[in-house]
């Protein structure tokens, strides 16, 4: 009487990061492979969404039609095979935190929307990119190891390129959104500036910024229709640090695209309170990077980085 | 100018695994010459701003900037003789 397991004393975060920015490789001896309910999320998705993700997977090359909206779906099918994976072993989340593209198979784990309509929503709002992509010209780029100080010294150098901040991901590791020309000068300067690395993005729009205004209406169209319930595991809004209720989610839905993603604010405050740890739901491992940065201390596991799995598991104590 | 010691080798593999937290790998299991990005032991970028900040922390080296660091991040040998030129540690 009385005991309790390291497990219940445990206060688990899933969080589902945004998109993947390479064809996702799953090797031969992936887990996904022998398992009947992986087959059956990607046969639905072909189904639903027309795009063969599994097919996209095993397929060579950089590029190729409708490139950024296969990576997009690939993201959300890997993350919610892990996502159902994680159930069938008795891993439930206390909360759910989300990044960038990762809130439509956030949205599907906490029980507001299901799967059929996630994947429609991820696959609609990608083909409005797509088309704002011919539009706008914008794209994005991550830039690691300036601080913000220095980032602001560039963005004051490129007045008239609209260069924004786009992810807070921690002190040192930005990404940031603007027309194409001065992402282009700011992954130039950065290097300059002594950055360990500057990179462009696939992002063929410049998401998470006011450029995106234009589509926001047409986002909230998009999403007018669907069935939208409370969520059943609380979803956390890293905008306003609060928890997303069932009326704020369309909105939410077509803000995101418009305005930074807060990480390092989001994690910072997750833990404070409570979290004990951080399970990426995801292709890798990329957001643990991340939070490894912001809090060196908490524990994070990602089931797309199987080496670190074992942290998984959870002993008795009395 | 001192050179590349056994002993430097094993403090920077400790130094890799305890900065990115690679709780199941061991010293043994990174070779001292083997890459760490891509095919090697699969590092990325945001790996190598955890290992710049830990070299600067613990051997009072900087990586000056991305050209350098390519360089240095080659393999733990590589890194060991950065902190060696850089520091006089070793």
């Amino acid at each position: 009487m009385g005991s309790r397991t390291k497990r219940e004393r445990e206060k688990i975060c899933f969080c589902f990061p945004g998109q993947i920015q390479e064809r996702p490789h799953l090797p031969a001896h992936h887990a996904f492979y022998g398992d009947g309910l992986a087959h059956e999320i990607y046969e639905e998705t072909l189904r639903v969404s027309e795009f063969d993700i599994l097919k996209f997977s095993f397929q060579k090359g950089v590029w190729e039609p409708y490139f950024n909206i296969k990576l997009q779906l690939s993201s959300y099918v890997i993350s919610l095979i892990h996502y159902y994976r994680l159930q069938r072993e008795g891993i439930f989340p206390h909360v759910i935190a989300e990044h960038s593209m990762g809130i439509y198979a956030a949205l599907v784990a906490s029980g507001s929307i299901d799967f059929r309509e996630g994947l429609l929503i991820t696959r609609d709002i990608g083909l409005l990119m797509e088309k704002q992509a011919r539009k706008t010209g914008g794209s994005m780029c991550l830039v690691l190891g300036l601080g913000m100080d220095q980032i602001e010294r560039i963005q004051d150098q490129l007045d008239g390129y609209r260069i924004s901040i786009a992810n807070y991901n921690g002190s040192r590791n930005f990404v940031l959104s603007g027309l194409k020309e001065g992402i282009d000068m700011v992954i130039s300067l950065s290097l300059d500036m002594g950055a360990i690395a500057a990179h462009g993005l696939t992002f063929s729009v410049p998401l998470h910024s006011d450029l995106m205004e234009p589509v926001r209406a047409e986002i909230l169209g998009l999403v007018d229709g669907i069935v939208v319930r409370e969520p059943k595991v609380p979803i956390f809004n890293h905008m306003t640090l609060s928890f997303l209720k069932k009326g704020d989610i369309k909105a939410f839905l077509a803000e995101e695209v418009c305005r930074p993603v807060f990480w390092e604010g989001c994690v910072r405050e997750l833990v404070g309170r409570g979290v004990t740890s951080f399970i990426e739901v995801g292709y890798d491992a990329t957001l643990c990077k991340l939070i490894r940065w912001i809090d060196r201390e908490i524990k994070t596991t990602a089931p797309g980085d199987p080496s670190s799995m074992g942290k998984l598991r959870f002993d008795e104590v009395s | 100018m001192a050179g590349v010691t056994e002993e430097l080798i094993l403090q920077l593999k400790k130094l890799i695994i305890e900065r990115l937290k690679l709780e199941e790998v061991s010293p043994e299991d990174i070779g001292t010459d083997d890459p760490l990005f891509g095919e090697g032991l699969g590092l990325d970028s945001i790996d190598a701003l955890e290992l710049v900040l830990g070299l600067e922390k613990e051997y009072g080296v900087i990586i000056p900037d991305a050209e350098v660091g390519q360089k240095v991040f080659q393999s733990v040998r590589t890194i060991a003789q950065y902190v060696v030129d850089n520091s006089g540690a070793g």
